[in-house]
């Protein structure tokens, strides 16, 4: 434990001190997953080195810090960065986010409040893109100032989308099932429409965040219906993801969570004389290194742990069962959840008693 | 944090603001494992979004950036905080969407709380933490987890520095009361140690 928190509080139990020590330890993979990202926003808002540091005095975090800019907005200004300061800066963050992302992006700029022209988004300069701390998340259009700065209403440029208009417009998002097979298909539903109506005919475009990264990107669009619906499919998602509907300059949906469970299968490998058996347990769309949990099911029919192994390169683990101490009883594994995917559970398979 | 690794941040920080990578990646690996965990820890739906969002703020500021390394800590920590009521209070507007409780979701739950009574997961330390009262779990995870110091995080809870020890204290009892951290005292943290089938069923 910090010996100052130990001098405060005292130490209660070596318990807390093994607790804290678990939660200030480096990061795992997991956790770290987003370093690309990260460097490509970084270079996007920071740029190379210009000289020497120089360290103004007088910081003042409260005075800069304490705004609540519009989410959608406040990423949406870092991809505008991207599309407008051009060079390497945009080149490197192209990497992260494809053409048209960058398009979206800049069709939006005037919905999230930030000028389109070369240089606005210069480096430092406190990120007053977004609307004011007062103005609530993007749902609703026409509650941010849809304004270029040229006046002109910020829209749908490039897309095929007439202009909506502003208003209480509104899209709501919705997924047909938020928790899936990893592999299969999704599909995210959606409603928009004003005063209460549908609006048709409105080209909507779903943009997906996978779990780990912090970029987003197009998953594909689809037209509105009379009564304002859409449904835009994405054809296989293999990682929790998480999606949003926006209609470029106009209104952008809250997000919805589509979490995935990868396909496990175990097959027992019955050993000589039953005496050492093996568990194969294969999985698709699991990392290596995840990690797989062996199962017994006890007298009261619950399962419990008995044993952890990581996945190997293929996605397959093994266990060495005892065809003795586990004769005739039920196992299986259980693949641990990962920020990527949501715990799967294998079929069961019952260990025969030897000979 | 230790005071080698503060000279080494501190280092990293000076380099970042004049938009040198490496150091930026010193710091965001230094530094994005513990904000997860916080904002984990105050429940939040969606850390890796939530700190994507707040380090966007930090790189945007970060050329008028001036202060030590502990300065910029206190700041992460601040707007991750900020970010975290901001994403509470869009979705108190809208209706939340609602997470499945599958069977296998289920299972997860009861393999975090084995993992730590066998030896114990980064997950299962935010879970164990997270079971405190809100203003314990906060103030313990601005302290342990962001490693600031109790006035520090007074003023980022906008508390008296009396208040929050107070927290801190109870927060630590509560913690040493609970058998699972309890049990962590004397296990070894293998974490693959077979167990026998009479303990299985016992």
């Amino acid at each position: 434990m910090n010996s100052d928190l130990r001098s405060e509080t005292g130490s209660p139990h070596p318990g807390v001190d093994r607790l804290f020590r678990t939660l200030t330890a480096g990061g795992t993979s997991a956790e770290l997953a987003g370093e690309h990202d990260a460097l490509a926003m970084f270079r996007t808002n920071v740029g190379p080195p210009a000289g020497p540091a120089a360290v103004p005095a007088g910081f003042a975090p409260s005075t800069r810090v304490f705004r609540f800019p519009v989410r959608w907005g406040v990423r949406l200004a870092a991809v505008a960065a991207a599309v407008a300061v051009g060079g390497t800066a945009a080149a490197a963050y192209a990497a992260v986010l494809p053409q048209p992302v960058q398009h979206l992006a800049h069709s939006m700029l005037g919905f999230a409040g930030v000028p389109d022209r070369q240089g606005s988004s210069a480096p430092g300069t406190s990120g007053r893109h977004g609307p004011s701390p007062q103005q609530p998340h993007p749902v609703q259009a026409g509650s941010t100032p849809a304004t270029t700065p040229s006046g002109s209403p910020a829209g749908a440029t490039g897309t095929a989308s007439p202009t909506p208009g502003a208003g209480d417009l509104l899209l709501s998002a919705t997924a047909a099932s938020v928790h899936i097979t990893a592999g299969s298909g999704a599909v995210i539903d959606g409603q928009l429409t004003r005063s209460g109506a549908g609006v048709q005919g409105v080209t909507v475009t779903l943009v997906e965040r996978l779990a780990g990264h912090a970029a987003w990107r197009v998953a594909g669009s689809g037209p509105t219906t009379s009564d304002g619906n859409v449904a835009v499919s994405v054809p296989a998602l293999t990682a929790n993801a998480v999606f949003r509907l926006a209609v470029p300059g106009a209104v952008v949906s809250p997000s919805v969570t589509v979490t995935v469970s990868p396909p496990i299968t175990a097959v027992l490998d019955v050993g000589p004389a039953g005496l050492a058996d093996t568990l194969v347990v294969s999985t698709e769309y699991a990392r290596a290194g995840d990690v797989a949990a062996l199962q017994v099911q006890a007298a009261d029919g619950s399962w419990l742990p008995l044993r952890y192994r990581p996945l190997g390169a293929g996605g397959q683990a093994s266990f060495g069962l005892s065809g003795t101490r586990l004769a005739n009883r039920a196992v299986r594994v259980v693949l641990l959840a990962t920020v990527s995917h949501t715990a799967a559970v294998s079929n069961a398979e019952i260990v025969p008693p030897p000979g | 944090m230790a005071t080698n690794d503060t000279a080494v941040l501190d280092d990293a920080l000076a380099r970042a603001s004049t938009g040198d990578e490496a150091g930026f990646l010193e710091l965001w690996r230094a530094l994005q494992p513990r904000l997860l965990r916080f904002l984990r820890v105050l429940g939040c739906d969606d850390p890796e979004d939530v700190a994507s969002e707040t380090w966007l703020q930090v790189v945007r500021d970060l050329r008028t950036f001036s202060g030590s390394e502990e300065d910029f800590r206190r700041w992460l920590f601040t707007i991750g905080r900020h970010r975290v009521i901001d994403a509470a209070r869009a979705r108190a507007r809208r209706p939340a969407v609602p997470m499945i409780s599958s069977l296998d979701l289920l299972a997860d739950r009861h393999l975090v709380e084995d993992q730590v009574l066998d030896g114990i997961s980064v997950e299962g330390a935010v879970a164990l933490l997270a079971r405190l009262s809100p203003d314990q779990a906060e103030a313990v995870a601005l302290r342990v987890i962001a490693g600031l110091e109790t006035p520090d995080v007074a003023k980022i809870l906008g508390k008296s520095a009396g208040a929050v020890r107070v927290a801190l204290h109870r927060g630590l009892k509560s913690l040493a009361g609970d058998p699972a951290v309890r049990a962590l005292a004397g296990r070894t943290g293998s974490g693959s140690t077979p167990r026998t089938l009479e303990e299985v069923d016992s």
